[in-house]
Formats: C-alpha cells, sequence, structure tokens
C-alpha cells in the first residue's frame, strides 16, 4: 500500500541502489542524513502512511507552522476511539498519559509542571556542568586511544549522563537508562516482549526516584517538578512517572541522533568547517541552529512528520482538509524549503537562520529540551573540534552501519581516527 | 506557580512580544488571557495593541508568570514611565 505514495519514496535517496559494502548482505547503501533528497514542498498533498491511513503531507515552511500551531488540530484526537492507526508497531509515543499526547488546557497544566526549568534562562545555568559531562567523555575517549568508536563512546552515552544529572541520579544508574531508552526507542532492534519488559522495569525504576525525592526533596529536576504537581490540581501519579521517565527517553535517541548525523557531515562533506568550530563558542552554536535545520534525524518511510489530526473542517495552504483528518508536518520540507532557505549548508553554516526551523516542532508541543538539547550539541561540536582538531572518519559513509528507529536513523557505530 | 504579589499598586507596563521568537505555543494566552492572544497567524500578539505613550497595564501575577512560562522568552515588559525592561523574577 505504502510502497508507492510519496509519503515513502520521496525521501529516501538512493537507498535502492545495490550497495558495495553490504558485508555479504543484500542491504542496500542508504545515504547519510544530510545527503537525503527532500520532499519539494507544495501545497498540501494526500498520501498514506504504512498503516494504510490516508495522510496530509503539509511541506511549505507557512504551512507547518500554522499545523503546528493551530488549535483545530490537536495529538489527542490521534488516540480518541475509533482513530485511524497511525503506526505499525505501537510504542509509548502513543502512551495517551503522555503529554505529547493531550491538548489544551490539560496539556499546559503538565507542561507548566516542568516549563520554568527548561526555559533557556533556566537551561543556561546548567552550562558549566554540561560542558564538564562533555570534557569527561572526551577525556575517556582520547584514553581509549585513536582508533575509536565515538557513537559508543560520545554521542551516545552523552544524553543520559547529562539527564541524569540533571534529575540527580547516580552514575551507576547511566547503564541501565542506557539499556532501558534503547529498548524504548529502537522498534527494530528488540523483540515487543523485550521492549514491554523494559518499559515495565523503567516505570518502576521512575516510580522509585519519585518517591525517594519525596521522602527527601533536592534541588534537582525531579524535586521541582514534583513540587510543581504538587501545587498542580488533577495530575496524576501515572503522568508524572511517565514525565519522569520521558524526560530520560525523549532527549536520548533524538539527540544522539543529531548529534551523529552532524559528526558524520561534519567528518566527510563539511570537513572544512571543522577549525572554525573550534575557535569559538558562538560560532559552534550558529553551526548547531543550521545542522539541526538542514540535517534530518531521519528518513520519513515510517513517518511523513510530525502528526496531528483535525477535530474541525479547515484550509491549509489553500487546500480544504475535512474534520477528523490525519495531518503530518513535514518539518525536513519546511526547514530547507527554498522560498525562505536559499543558501548550501557549508557556506550558511556559521550565519544566523533565515527563519525559525522546526526541528524542534512549534505551537503547544514545541520540544521541552529544545534549549537543553542546542547545548548539548553546541558544546560538544565546539569541545571536540577543540580538543581533536584533526579528528577524521577512519572508514567510508558508504560503509557506515545504520541503526533505524521509528522516526531516527543513525550510525550505530563510527570509527574515527585522529 | 503563585507568581509574585504586587507589592502596592502594581507598576503600569507594556508588553512585548518578539514575533521573530515566538513559536505560538500559546502558554501565554493561557496564563494571562487578559493581557495576550495567539493571532491568526498562530503567533501571540498583546490584547491591546499599545500607541507609545500609552497607559499601560497593571503587571498582574498571571502577566508575570506568562512572560516566566514562555518557552523562548519571546515576551519582555517595559516599565511605562521610564521605558526600562522590567524582569519579573528579578
Ligand atoms: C536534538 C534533540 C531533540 C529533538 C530534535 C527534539 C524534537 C522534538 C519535537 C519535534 C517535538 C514535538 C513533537 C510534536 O509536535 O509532535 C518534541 C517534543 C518534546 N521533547 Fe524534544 N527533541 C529533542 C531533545 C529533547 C530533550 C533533550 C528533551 C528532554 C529533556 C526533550 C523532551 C521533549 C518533550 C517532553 C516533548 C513533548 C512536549 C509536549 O508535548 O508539550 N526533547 N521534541
Ligand atoms: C517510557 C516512555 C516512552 C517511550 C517508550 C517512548 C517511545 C518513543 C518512541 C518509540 C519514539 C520514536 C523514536 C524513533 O524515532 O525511533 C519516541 C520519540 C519521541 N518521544 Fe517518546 N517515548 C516515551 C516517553 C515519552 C514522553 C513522556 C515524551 C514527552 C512527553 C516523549 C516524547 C518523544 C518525542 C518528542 C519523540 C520524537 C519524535 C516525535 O515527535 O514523534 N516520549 N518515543
Ligand atoms: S508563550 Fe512565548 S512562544 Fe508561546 S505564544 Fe506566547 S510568546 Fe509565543
Amino acid at each position: 500500500m505504502s510502497a508507492e505514495n510519496s509519503a515513502t519514496g520521496a525521501r529516501t535517496g538512493t537507498a535502492t541502489d545495490p550497495g558495495p559494502a553490504g558485508g555479504g548482505t543484500a542491504q542496500a547503501v542508504l545515504p547519510p542524513l544530510h545527503c537525503l533528497r527532500l520532499l519539494e514542498p507544495g501545497p498540501p498533498r494526500l498520501a498514506a502512511l504504512p498503516t494504510g491511513t490516508p495522510v496530509w503531507l503539509v511541506s511549505r515552511h507557512a504551512d507547518v507552522r500554522q499545523v503546528l500551531t493551530d488549535p483545530r488540530l490537536g495529538r489527542a484526537p490521534l488516540h480518541a476511539p475509533g482513530a485511524p492507526p497511525v503506526s505499525l508497531t505501537p510504542n509509548l509515543l502513543d502512551d495517551p498519559s503522555s503529554m505529547l499526547n493531550i491538548d489544551g488546557v490539560e496539556h499546559q497544566r503538565l507542561r507548566r509542571t516542568v516549563q520554568r526549568a527548561f526555559t533557556p534562562r533556566a537551561i543556561a545555568r546548567w552550562r558549566p556542568w554540561v560542558a564538564s559531562v562533555v570534557e569527561g567523555l572526551i577525556d575517556e575517549l582520547i584514553d581509549r586511544g585513536s582508533p575509536t568508536d565515538i557513537v559508543a563512546g560520545y554521542t551516545r552515552p552523552l544524553p543520559i549522563a547529562v539527564i541524569s544529572r540533571l534529575m540527580g541520579l547516580d552514575g551507576l544508574d547511566s547503564k541501565r537508562l542506557e539499556h532501558w531508552s534503547d529498548h524504548a526507542l529502537s522498534a527494530t532492534a528488540y523483540s515487543a516482549e523485550a521492549i514491554r519488559t523494559a518499559m515495565t522495569e523503567f516505570a518502576g525504576f521512575g516510580a522509585e526516584v519519585i518517591a525517594e525525592r519525596r521522602a527527601a526533596p533536592g534541588d534537582d529536576l525531579v524535586s521541582s517538578l514534583l513540587a510543581a504537581a504538587a501545587d498542580t490540581p488533577g495530575i496524576t501519579e501515572q503522568q508524572i512517572v511517565t514525565l519522569v521517565i520521558g524526560l530520560v527517553v525523549a532527549g536520548h535517541e533524538t539527540t544522539m541522533t543529531s548529534l551523529g548525523n552532524a559528526l558524520v557531515y561534519l567528518l566527510s562533506d563539511g570537513h572544512d568547517a571543522w577549525q572554525q568550530l573550534a575557535s569559538d563558542e558562538q560560532s559552534a552554536a550558529a553551526a548547531t541552529e543550521q545542522l539541526l535545520r538542514a540535517v534530518p534525524l531521519g528518513d520519513s518511510d515510517v513517518l511523513p512528520g510530525l502528526l496531528r489530526r483535525a477535530v474541525e473542517d479547515l484550509d491549509i495552504g489553500g487546500v480544504r482538509i475535512p474534520a477528523g483528518s490525519v495531518v503530518a508536518a513535514d518539518t525536513d520540507a519546511a526547514n530547507t524549503d527554498p522560498e525562505v532557505f536559499t543558501g548550501d549548508l557549508l557556506t550558511e553554516l556559521f550565519s544566523p537562520l533565515a527563519a525559525p526551523m522546526y526541528t524542534f516542532g512549534a505551537g503547544p508541543h514545541h520540544c521541552l529540551g529544545a534549549w537543553l538539547a542546542r547545548m548539548e550539541l553546541e558544546l560538544a561540536l565546539h569541545r571536540l573540534a577543540r580538543r581533536l582538531p584533526s579528528l577524521r572518519l577512519a572508514g567510508t559513509v558508504e560503509a557506515i552501519d545504520w541503526r533505524r528507529g521509528l522516526l531516527t536513523r543513525s550510525p550505530q557505530h563510527l570509527q574515527v581516527s585522529w | 506557580m503563585t507568581g509574585r504579589e504586587a507589592t502596592g499598586a502594581a507598576p503600569a507596563v507594556i508588553v512585548q512580544v518578539d514575533r521573530d521568537r515566538c513559536i505560538g505555543s500559546g502558554m501565554c494566552a493561557a496564563t494571562a488571557p487578559g493581557s495576550l492572544t495567539l493571532g491568526a497567524d498562530g503567533l501571540a500578539r498583546p490584547v491591546r495593541e499599545q500607541p507609545t505613550g500609552a497607559a499601560g497595564e497593571p503587571l498582574t501575577s498571571e502577566l508575570a508568570d506568562a512572560v516566566d512560562y514562555c518557552p523562548v522568552e519571546a515576551l519582555s515588559l517595559y516599565g511605562v514611565r521610564d521605558g526600562r525592561r522590567i524582569d519579573p523574577t528579578g
């Protein structure tokens, strides 16, 4: 059903070319993410999700903003009784108690319990120790010696190390958190049974941490979240548990993926920029914005964009969308819409964005962790370029073994040398 | 979550939305509906567009909260009398 629709066909670049580096298997060589051919922006067009459910693909910059901010489109209606299926593998993204899946006043109430801890100013306070986590990982990388796998040693452990420090978790928990998050997010690598077991354990762990912090509050994120929740009527215990463990999960796959794919670009086609990344933090901050904008997190053959469902009839970009329709905001297409973004990535890498990017979404569900993710990426790139100015890929881009999540694709391993 | 209690008469302020930063979360309109609303373009704007030299509006605790909760810090407050930026968390 989905093989010929534009949701699945438009974005895989050279994925169907037979690859020279299949390692004995018939696996095709996937292009690196910065080389994907994105959907040509145009008016909303009808396609189908892998489940067969019809979906309106929205791709122009202005239309994507409308989809994400218009109150006539919501997340909750995607999970209402009788809603058409949108994902093949059930996962906790579909958990109706999660912040992502409620709308309106109920969403705002839950979001307010954590929002104050995630504003740009609040996040800026964590900068010194995000930097210390980054430096610690680079020390270990250097100790291990060249060549080494920078995914195992850097891009994968970083987000967990950062969020566990924010939450005041014991360093010993990192391995367990990584294990659970990996299960939560890698739809292809584990069995449904293994995922269920991991999630049950993870929720149990979340409940334990919550009980501990209730008994002995500290100045960590979990304690402040509990204090805010206690002041807010109508928040359920399950929502609090999902929120706490969701903070670990939501930043893990996404941040690891952005950083991994940014490094693939910077150590190949974008290598000319490596030196300037090392020069100062402002350059690294500008480059982080451009990389977040222009390097997609994944292919869109599973999900063509951020999903919403219309609660009433509305017009998007001059096209009538009937109530009940599923709509996908293709943020990758919007982020490279030639009406708005004209330059090429390498020449623009250190320039300010020409218009807002939608990698973190927009509207009520705009990524809670956006400022934390930005800071992590900026520091991770800047400090790595400074400490290892001669860093380069030890293998070829064609030979990269890709880790495929539900929405994401990033290198499973990336051998580098210096 | 309670906001700051105004001591005595609340100072009169003018609210500004940095529309290049605003991502249309709607948090401000939900928190301080008397002061901020979402426009047809999905971005926030003050309920009362204030011409220069206007009387402004009182700095309510809702308005202060709205400024604090904006996920992208797109809102700012200026004192009507001296035009100085007011930091409600300050
Ligand atoms: C590069 C890294 C990241 C990317 C690209 C990213 C992307 C996104 C996007 C696109 C959304 C909106 C989804 C939608 O509208 O359908 C979102 C929401 C969210 N993100 Fe992130 N994210 C990243 C990192 C993080 C981190 C580090 C955290 C946690 C600390 C986090 C926590 C959340 C939460 C809690 C939501 C749900 C917000 C809501 O529904 O109100 N994210 N993220
Ligand atoms: C144990 C709890 C959770 C599990 C198992 C889970 C599972 C997943 C899965 C399978 C994906 C797709 C990732 C991929 O591309 O492979 C995902 C992405 C994501 N999750 Fe979760 N999730 C959990 C909790 C949460 C919570 C509580 C939030 C926010 C409140 C959240 C926010 C996100 C966001 C923003 C994304 C990125 C993509 C999107 O917007 O669709 N997750 N999660
Ligand atoms: S809270 Fe901030 S981002 Fe959200 S609508 Fe208001 S001004 Fe815009």
